[in-house]
């Protein structure tokens, strides 16, 4: 019940988008772009992925994500839903590979109001920076809000870009602060 | 004197050489989205020779059967362009309008056929004017095209509608669709009798057999984004973005037997099977990774532009 009245919510405001620009967007372009960030971190490589590799656990580490609501565990199909400044998206994992200390996921439900992008996955991963040290990466494929040729500024390749970034560098900071327990 | 002639005799020798080697054999093209450029690369020494800058966001490529020409799409601005592949200049464009992605030419130098992404149809383009001769609807953002070595059958992987589309070359008309997987994204048509689809979301590869268009389901992928065989081998090359390999199908058996971890999110293949080579395009890592398809051993790295997604073999 919680997830049909959160999609709807969510649909509202695109559906809004699209009508202003009576030309319908579609979930998938022919053009990703692409974007990531890194950070190390002073935490060994398995302590840095207790904290990362917890799908449900963004919250806790993410400071654009205000709150999650996560449900399915953390497997491939579990589904969250993230609370961002200016409205929710919903997440679904599609793979946790532990040996690799590899989490990947994508967009469910897209908000271009929330996070102007129309898909995206995304992976992180915590790779060993040796001596006691962790690298984490966070990498992703996507495309812009208005995947039409004429897409509005705050809907073109250069937000999508801009926001995912952002996205990325405050999630790997956020990592970072979390990990280090600073 | 006669060492002087001989060295100017040399030098005109590589100057001649060097303005008609990329057009013979051992050229691979690299089709950098992210770049707005085409590295040509020389498979002899895996170095990149020229790079040519066009049009925004490139995104298909296929090559004149007479290696004369490359032809470019470029879906964000409704564009073709034509590159001329002697002197690597932009030999002429066209705006055909939608969102022109796929790309295929016929193999008797008449047609091209386009596919228009968010016009769910395919273009007919004739090769030398570069004007539209004809459209045919299709299934939902159609993506890649493949074209069987005859010239006979066109195949169109429609992504959004998880079906491939059969259509008679000859007359332009859709004979056939084919359920698939989930988001159908690239095909392989080179094979005598069987075609390759990766299918994105669901995570494998389709075989679809010419004669009677019967599928068989490979699984085992995360997103498969590129697919190539290696003929005579009974092989079937899938790249897994997701997973950052390249996968190594033996058809018989319809198994993985050999995976390659790549990294990079890997997306186009296309094999070399006379130099007994196999080159991937790594998105991510800006980079083509050549590996030898024996024992598919990685030989060399290629630093490419940036966002490599395609690329095309001069033949």
């Amino acid at each position: 019940m919680i997830f049909a009245r959160l999609s709807r919510r969510a649909v509202l405001p695109a559906l809004g988008v699209l009508l202003a620009l009576a030309a319908p967007a579609q979930a998938h372009g022919p053009t990703p772009q692409k974007a990531e960030a890194k950070a190390t971190i002073a935490a060994t490589p398995d302590a840095l992925w207790k904290i990362a590799g917890d799908f449900a656990g963004i919250g806790a580490w993410h400071p654009m994500v205000k709150a999650v609501k996560a449900k399915g565990g953390n497997v491939a199909g579990a589904e969250r839903v993230l609370v961002l400044e200016k409205g929710e998206i919903t997440d679904g994992l599609d793979d946790v590979d532990a040996a690799q200390r590899s989490l990947s996921w994508r967009l469910n439900t897209e908000n271009v109001e929330a996070l102007p992008v129309s898909f995206y996955t995304i992976t992180l991963s915590v790779n060993d920076a040796g001596g006691g040290k962790s690298e984490v990466v966070m990498a992703g494929r996507f495309y812009r809000g208005d995947t039409s040729n004429f897409p509005p500024d705050e809907l073109n390749d250069e937000a999508a870009v801009a926001a995912m970034t952002a996205f990325f560098e405050a999630g790997v900071n956020g990592l970072k602060t979390k990990a280090e327990g600073k | 004197m006669k060492l002087l002639a001989a060295l100017v005799f040399s030098f005109l020798a590589a100057l001649l050489l060097g303005c008609s080697a990329p057009a013979t054999a051992g050229t691979l093209l690299a089709l950098c989205q992210g770049a707005a450029e085409v590295d040509v690369i020389d498979t002899a020494t895996g170095a990149v020779s020229m790079r040519v800058k066009v049009d925004k966001v490139p995104a298909g490529i296929a090559i004149s059967s007479d290696g004369t020409a490359a032809y470019i799409t470029h879906p964000d601005i409704g564009l073709l362009t034509r590159l001329d592949v002697k002197t690597w200049t932009v030999a002429g464009t066209a705006h055909i309008g939608g969102q022109p992605f796929g790309i295929v030419a016929a193999p008797d130098g008449g047609a091209l056929y386009v596919s228009d992404w968010s016009g769910d149809r395919i273009l007919r383009i004739d090769a030398r004017s570069l004007a539209v001769t004809g459209t045919l609807a299709v299934g939902r953002s159609p993506a890649h095209l493949a074209i069987d070595p005859d010239g006979r059958t066109l195949y169109s992987a429609d992504r959004e509608s998880d079906e491939v589309s059969i259509i008679n070359a000859l007359d332009f008309t859709r004979t056939a669709v084919i359920p698939v997987g989930r988001a159908p994204y690239a095909l392989d048509a080179s094979h005598p009798e069987l075609v390759a689809v990766a299918d994105v979301r669901s995570g494998d590869i389709a075989l679809i057999t010419k004669e009677k268009n019967n599928t068989k389901r490979i699984t085992g992928m995360k997103m498969p984004y590129g697919v190539a065989f290696v003929p005579g081998k009974g092989l079937l090359l899938a790249t897994d973005q997701q997973a950052g390999m390249l996968d190594v199908i033996d058809i018989a058996t319809e198994t993985i037997i050999h995976r390659i971890r790549l990294g990079g999110s890997p997306e186009g293949v296309v094999v070399d099977a006379a130099a007994g080579r196999a080159y991937v395009a790594e998105w991510f890592a800006n980079r083509i990774t050549a590996l030898n398809i024996d024992d598919f051993s990685i030989a060399t790295r290629i630093p490419v532009c940036d966002g490599p997604r395609v690329m095309a073999l001069v033949p």
